[in-house]
């Protein structure tokens, strides 16, 4: 690989030992990928925070990093953390997992670590720029900021992106160069996609189709789909498969550069029906009990569109959550923040249901609450239920998860 | 008799062992309990076996990325191999391997598994990208 005089110095130990052990492991993650040089990038995202998923061995590494006194050359944010960092205690949350996960998380603010701890960076701080080049970790908000912002990502691990964060730099190779992003496989929707949960479930049907490197150009979406839609697609067509960049006509910047949606390139089409998302719904819907004692709504962590709806759902109505159901709506401390403004958290609140930062359905460590059965509208939280938390999952649009959490049982869908 | 193989360098640094050999596929999450240094992965074909000081021959890493951490936890542990040599390496592995200290070398040009049986005494110089092999405990 060619590198910079600045890189060398990296790689050489010149500037200290944490940039060394990062410029170390992009070198030879460019040496594997075939990459000629490094690119600089503009902001890192780091997955790796969590303690549920990086353990002790993580803890330790990223202490020994802080204590070079290197920081991060780049804006370079935080992935959820596996507690409420603030509210663990009342939420039941264990002390030690408490204490764990803050010793990580203090290692990373050592090092310039911003704390937004959120898998929807792009909504309250770390909106990278149209052809910005990035380093990102957290598979659904690289696929999101590939193609709904045009930024360019490869799909980072926890660790390839806190290398990228400190040195600001990453290997030249995949989807940083322009004919890696042509489309290369044509979706024709036939389905009628009403709702986020809907968008989630095409994502996820369409991640097990896609192969490789494979970039599909979705069309005849119907209505223009919302942030919101976006998001919970991202999450699930990376949560099935290795997708790591779609174009929507019409929707994604770079769906009007013709080169890069030009037909001749598509090696395939596929067709999506209303039968294609339902089957994905029943499929996730592991469960075999309908009786239900934890609903999670948030993955990805919801904006203050979805709360505010989810709020209303609930006064307008005036439901209250079963005394046996926990009701988990997952998202930042900054949208918290404005939901608590807005009123919206404290109708959920008084409704019986709870407001959860943070953390996630899939990073929370909620094994000893004992906790069984789980209903929730994202494919990627059900996906990963019983792997990660011992849940036993049901998956339907966030008007089912409602409904189980009012009732107590899930209502089996038609 | 002495054999020399030429490799790449993915991780830095020198190592040598008695060599295991895996024709498999190696996921060290789910694969390696960093503890005791055993496989433990149902099946596979190292299974029960301590890759504890030794250099570690395998094709190349699958399974989840936390495989890097569990690389990383062995050498905290002292479980973890003295150097690891790869057909073709991936980044799980790769990454491990940098962040433990472990001498790593891919793409050898010789057939490693032609080269080296478990129970060889390997020499890995990472920096050199040379790979040292002499049968029977003895170089």
């Amino acid at each position: 690989m060619q590198l910079s005089e600045e890189e060398r110095r990296m790689l050489d130990g010149d500037l200290g030992s944490g940039y060394q052990k990062a410029m170390e492991i992009l070198v030879a993650l460019g040496e594997i990928y075939g990459s000629e040089k490094m690119i600089p990038v503009t902001s890192a995202h780091v997955s790796s925070c969590s303690y549920k998923t990086s353990g002790s061995a993580g803890s330790k590494f990223v202490r020994s990093l802080a204590d070079t006194e290197n920081k991060f050359k780049v804006l370079t944010t935080l992935n959820p953390l596996s507690v409420d960092d603030e509210h663990w205690m009342s939420l039941g949350f264990a002390e030690e997992d408490f204490k764990n996960q803050m010793i990580t998380a203090e290692a990373y603010r050592r090092l310039g670590g911003v704390c937004l701890y959120t898998c929807t960076p792009y909504l309250v701080g770390n909106l990278p720029k149209f052809g910005d080049h990035i380093a990102w970790a957290e598979s659904e908000a690289v696929i999101f900021v590939n193609s709904v912002i045009g930024a360019r990502t490869n799909r980072e691990g926890g660790i390839s992106a806190l290398a990228a964060g400190l040195t600001g730099r990453t290997p030249f190779y995949g989807y940083h160069l322009y004919e890696n992003r042509k489309a290369t496989v044509l979706i024709e929707n036939r389905a009628d996609l009403r709702s986020s949960s809907d968008y989630s479930a095409l994502g996820y049907h369409l991640g097990t189709l896609l192969v490789g490197k494979e970039v599909p150009l979705l069309t005849n979406l119907g209505r223009i789909p919302s942030i919101e839609d976006l998001k919970a697609f991202s999450a699930g067509i990376a949560t099935s498969g290795n997708a790591t960049l779609f174009h929507i006509e019409g929707v994604t910047p770079e769906s009007t550069d013709s080169k890069l949606v030009a037909k001749v390139n598509m090696k395939q089409k596929i067709i999506v029906s209303d039968e294609d998302i339902n089957a994905v719904y029943r499929k996730l819907s592991t469960a075999i009990q309908s009786d239900i004692d934890f609903v999670g709504i948030g993955c990805p962590h919801l904006s203050i569109t979805e709360i505010g709806e989810i709020a209303s759902i609930f006064e307008a109505k005036r439901l209250k959550v079963h005394p046996k159901v926990r009701l988990w709506i997952y998202t930042s401390s900054f949208i918290k923040g404005i939901a608590d403004r807005m009123g919206f958290s404290k109708a959920i609140i008084e409704a019986g249901g709870e407001m959860v930062c943070n953390t996630c359905p899939i990073l929370a460590c909620i094994d000893h609450m004992a906790l069984k059965n789980f209903a929730t509208n994202c494919a990627k939280a059900a996906h990963y239920a019983p792997s990660m938390s011992k849940l036993n999952p049901f998956f339907g649009t966030l008007e089912d998860c409602i409904n189980a959490a009012v009732t107590g049982e899930w209502k089996e869908r038609v | 008799m002495k054999i020399i193989i030429h490799g790449r360098k993915i991780s830095k640094g020198t190592g040598e062992g008695i060599a295991l050999v895996s024709r498999s596929a190696i996921s060290f999450f789910g694969g390696f309990d960093p503890k005791s240094g055993l496989m433990i992965e149902k099946g596979h074909e190292l299974e029960g076996m301590s890759v504890k000081g030794k250099v570690l021959v395998f094709p190349y890493g699958r399974g989840s990325t936390a495989g890097s951490w569990i690389l990383y936890a062995m050498a905290e542990y002292g479980t973890a191999p003295s150097a690891i040599i790869n057909v073709q390496t991936e980044p799980i592995v790769a990454v491990g391997a940098i962040v433990s200290g472990i001498p790593l070398i891919d793409k050898p040009e010789q057939n490693l598994f032609d080269s080296i049986n478990t129970g060889d005494w390997v020499k890995v110089n990472a920096d050199e990208g040379l790979i040292e092999i002499g049968q029977n405990n003895r170089i």
